[in-house]
């Protein structure tokens, strides 16, 4: 019985270790790939051409099948699916080139056109009767069971080549990508550089379909580089993390296919770059969700606290009411701000200070934006006192008195 | 076949596919229009965790109970776009890329689990190609299609999407105007209060209903076909919307129909003894018809702007060709070689030649002749005019002029015959050529 620890430590036998080899290259290379796909905006075009694969495979099968006789050969269906992907880009092109449908439907209905044919021509092969055509809706959703070993060897191998070509090219391809009309000027070749990155992902694709399936295929190239933008705005960190993170999730999925019952791969992997993504949203130290709430909690405290002090400045003496209260007093008597006499609270000279700021600055800010200290402002404007600096205060103060004599 | 045979076992997947292919096809055009195409690709793959879950639970494919899954699993999924896209700031294709590609994996994944585990009909085969040939209208025995009781027997597969379609129709048209106006200028709608809001939320949810009432017919993919591809074709020939809404859905009804009958009754009719999967061929006829309008529009086809830049070209082929043997009787020029004549290959200067010639332009040896002179005197003044403003006003070198006045000389103002430069015209050109003087 293998277990997941078994197989995450390379212990299940050497087949199961080639295909977590070759699954983890294969997840690497889309989230490099997929990096500069996203960032020339080929995305979508990409989950066209995976779609788009289908009748190429299907039609791969029937080609094989009348010439040698033999329907599942795996380079006649490869290349079957790279030529009706790249004829699926093509038609996009075709459609946007009559400009009265943009790019976001033509995607749409090449997909699912496409789509639809391979569907048909599936149905046709069905009705024969060779011995050989039940693996093929493997394309579409990915293999269950485990994949070969020289299949896993090849996708690793493409995989790999397709990262170093466009790793090779990363200077021109990323030029291309953020500044297409500078790379122009400076007489890079951009078509050519389009072509050969729009090849590679095909590439990646068309080998990637066979493990995760055409349907979910565009997700390796997009979840990544997704994820990985939690953490960077810099693009070589970026590339990096978004190959590893890929190659993460590939290990993952792979792994808990080949433990668990049922569990294509291919969704697995899916899954497991989504969790990578939500951890990033999540967790991110920059833009991430968590952080956020916390900041926002952590500001809505301190500007309950300053009214609070307010408060106690001008009542003198209180005691504490509830729990929250109580909490608000605690910390400003350790920001040194107000002193607990028995079970009452008063403010320290530092506090008292720290109101006549505070009052300072509602008066300097509501002068600054030029209204009547008897019209009520917002509440979001009334927020703004609480974090203006002594020396923004100042400044504004010093701005008012100088405006002040110049009528 | 009998036609009993036909009412039980294939009106009612017809009838099924065309409501659902019609929904589909108005809601799309409103997509279409409102450049949300893709969120009829989101929605459709991101139903799939509700149908399932639907499924496990009530352990059957009641439609009411699949609507309910799949319309929250569509509302989960735009709320997490909309979170994704906040919160993480990311832009919304990506958003949108990796919500609905995680919600698939997801629901493949239960699939898969749900496949094995029960002895059910709903696997992953019905999500790709849809499941056309298990709504059958089976009235009790001994009892005719056509009385109470089998009327009773329609099954609700078809109610289900003849609901949706009547929902989506009406949607359309009690609030067409104002619906137009939310689509094509959202920030006027929003400024006298219009609720813009609630209106792509209600249309979400349509299109949610849609997809689900078309997942029996062709599963998750194809749908797609049927949202964007009837809309897309109609667009090729309309700028009118009602007309756009009216034909789409008239479109998306006959491409089901076709589709339907040539993949039951095609092989057949030639002769072999098998079916094709309906739904495969419901996307391929939605392929061809956007095809042939893609190619035959009148207006906006790749066949007519093909022959209207043609016209375009042999006309100005026909002014190169006489300006050209003026300027050699000219004397100004002997190279007798064609780079002095742009815009057109061989083929349409031939054709350009011959009509000259039969318009007595050109005299049978190729000379000008007296009205041909006068014709082509006119276009080098235009071109000479041309240069002279390229010079003295644009402040170009006389030396780069050239180029930009063969273009030039060519344009017409409707009614107001050829363009020339609005300026005090000189004798000379700035290459010291003569401008003929006006005719």
């Amino acid at each position: 019985m293998t277990t997941l620890t078994d197989i995450l430590f390379w212990q299940a036998g050497f087949n199961t270790s080639v295909v977590l080899i070759g699954c983890t290259l294969l997840g690497a290379s889309a989230g490099v790939v997929g990096c500069f796909a996203v960032l020339r905006q080929r995305s979508l075009v990409a989950d066209a051409i995976g779609h788009a694969t289908l009748p190429g495979v299907m039609l791969g099968y029937l080609l094989a099948l009348v010439i040698t006789g033999e329907g599942r050969r795996l380079p006649w269906l490869l290349g079957g699916a790279a030529v009706t992907g790249l004829l699926g880009v093509l038609a996009v092109q075709a459609i946007v080139a009559t400009r009265r449908l943009r790019e976001d439907a033509a995607i749409a209905a090449v997909l699912s056109i496409f789509f639809g044919v391979g569907v048909l021509l599936l149905s046709y092969i069905q009705t024969l009767s060779t011995p050989d055509r039940g693996g093929l809706t493997h394309f579409i959703l990915g293999q269950t069971a485990a994949m070969s070993r020289t299949d896993a060897l090849m996708i690793g191998v493409v995989g790999l080549a397709a990262m170093l070509v466009v790793i090779a090219l990363a200077k021109e391809l990323r030029l291309v990508a953020f500044d297409e009309s500078l790379a122009r000027a400076q007489g890079w070749p951009v078509l050519v550089l389009d072509v050969l990155l729009m090849a590679v992902i095909t590439a990646v694709m068309v080998v990637a379909i066979q493990v995760v399936g055409m349907l979910l295929v565009v997700a390796m190239l997009i979840i990544p580089p997704a994820a990985a933008r939690h953490w960077s705005d810099r693009f070589a960190p970026v590339v990096v993390l978004s190959g590893v993170l890929g190659g993460l999730a590939a290990y993952a999925g792979a792994a808990a296919s080949a433990v668990g019952e049922n569990i294509p791969i291919g969704a697995a992997i899916v899954l497991a770059s989504g969790v990578a993504f939500a951890l990033g949203l999540l967790l991110s130290p920059r833009r991430g969700v968590l952080l956020g709430a916390f900041r926002s909690a952590r500001l809505r405290f301190v500007v309950r606290a300053q009214h609070r002090l307010r408060h106690l400045h001008a009542s003198r003496h209180a005691r504490p009411d509830g729990f929250i209260d109580r909490l608000l007093l605690a910390w400003l008597v350790r920001q040194g701000l107000a002193r607990r006499t028995g079970s009452r609270y008063e403010t320290t000279a530092r506090g008292d200070e720290a109101c006549d700021l505070a009052k300072r600055a509602a008066r300097t800010w509501q002068s600054a934006v030029g209204l009547d200290q008897s019209v009520r402002l917002s509440p979001g404007a009334d927020a703004v006192e609480h974090v203006l600096s002594r020396e923004m205060i100042e400044r504004l103060e010093q701005d008012l008195r100088s405006r002040r004599k110049t009528p | 076949m009998s036609a009993a045979t036909f009412l039980t076992l294939d009106l009612a997947p017809m009838l099924t596919a065309a409501c659902a292919s019609a929904s589909c096809a108005v809601l799309g055009s409103w997509l279409l229009l409102r450049r949300q195409s893709l969120l009829g690709d989101a929605i459709s793959h991101s139903v799939l965790p509700g149908l399932v879950a639907a499924f496990v639970i009530t352990q059957s494919r009641e439609p009411a109970a699949m609507f309910l899954g799949g319309a929250t699993a569509g509302i989960v999924a735009a709320m997490l776009v909309e979170v994704v896209r906040r919160a993480g700031r990311t832009d919304s294709g990506t958003a949108m890329g990796v919500v609905f590609s995680v919600s698939f994996a997801l629901g493949v994944l239960m699939l898969k689990q749900v496949e094995r585990s029960t002895a059910v009909d709903l696997d992953t085969d019905c999500v790709l190609y849809g499941d056309l040939s298990r709504i059958i209208w089976q009235p009790p025995a001994g009892h005719p299609h056509f009385s109470a009781e089998g009327l009773g027997a329609i099954p609700r597969e078809l109610w289900a999407s003849a609901l949706v379609l009547a929902c989506s129709i009406t949607f359309s048209a009690a609030f067409f105007r104002r619906l137009a106006l939310i689509s094509f200028d959202p920030g006027l709608a929003r400024s006298i209060g219009m609720p813009v809001a609630t209106a792509s939320v209600v249309l979400t949810m349509l299109v949610a209903a849609a997809v689900v009432s078309s997942f029996d017919a062709v599963g998750s993919i194809i749908v797609i076909a049927m949202l964007v591809a009837p809309p897309a074709a109609v667009r090729m020939y309309t700028d009118r919307l009602r007309t756009q809404l009216l034909l789409s859905g008239l479109l998306g009804l006959f491409v089901a129909l076709t589709g339907y009958v040539l993949a039951g009754f095609g092989p057949r009719a030639l002769g072999f003894e098998f079916a094709l999967s309906p739904s495969g061929m419901i996307a391929a006829v939605s392929g061809m018809t956007l095809f042939a309008a893609i190619l035959c529009s009148p207006r906006h086809g790749i066949i007519a702007r093909r022959l209207r830049w043609l016209r375009v070209a042999a006309d100005a082929t026909r002014e190169d060709i006489i300006a050209h043997l003026y300027r050699i009787d000219e004397g100004t020029i002997r190279d007798h070689s064609d780079r002095f004549i742009p815009h057109a290959g061989p083929l349409v200067r031939w054709i350009v030649q011959r009509r000259l010639r039969s318009e007595g332009l050109l005299t049978p040896t190729g000379q000008l002749s007296e009205r041909g002179r006068a014709r082509a005197a006119e276009i080098v003044r235009s071109h000479r005019l041309w240069e002279s403003y390229l010079v003295q006003r644009a402040g170009l070198r006389a030396d780069h002029v050239h180029d930009t006045a063969m273009q030039l000389e060519h344009l017409r103002a409707p009614g107001a015959g050829r363009l020339v430069p609005d300026a005090p015209a000189p004798d000379r050109d700035p290459h010291d050529k003569p401008i003929p003087p006006a005719p």
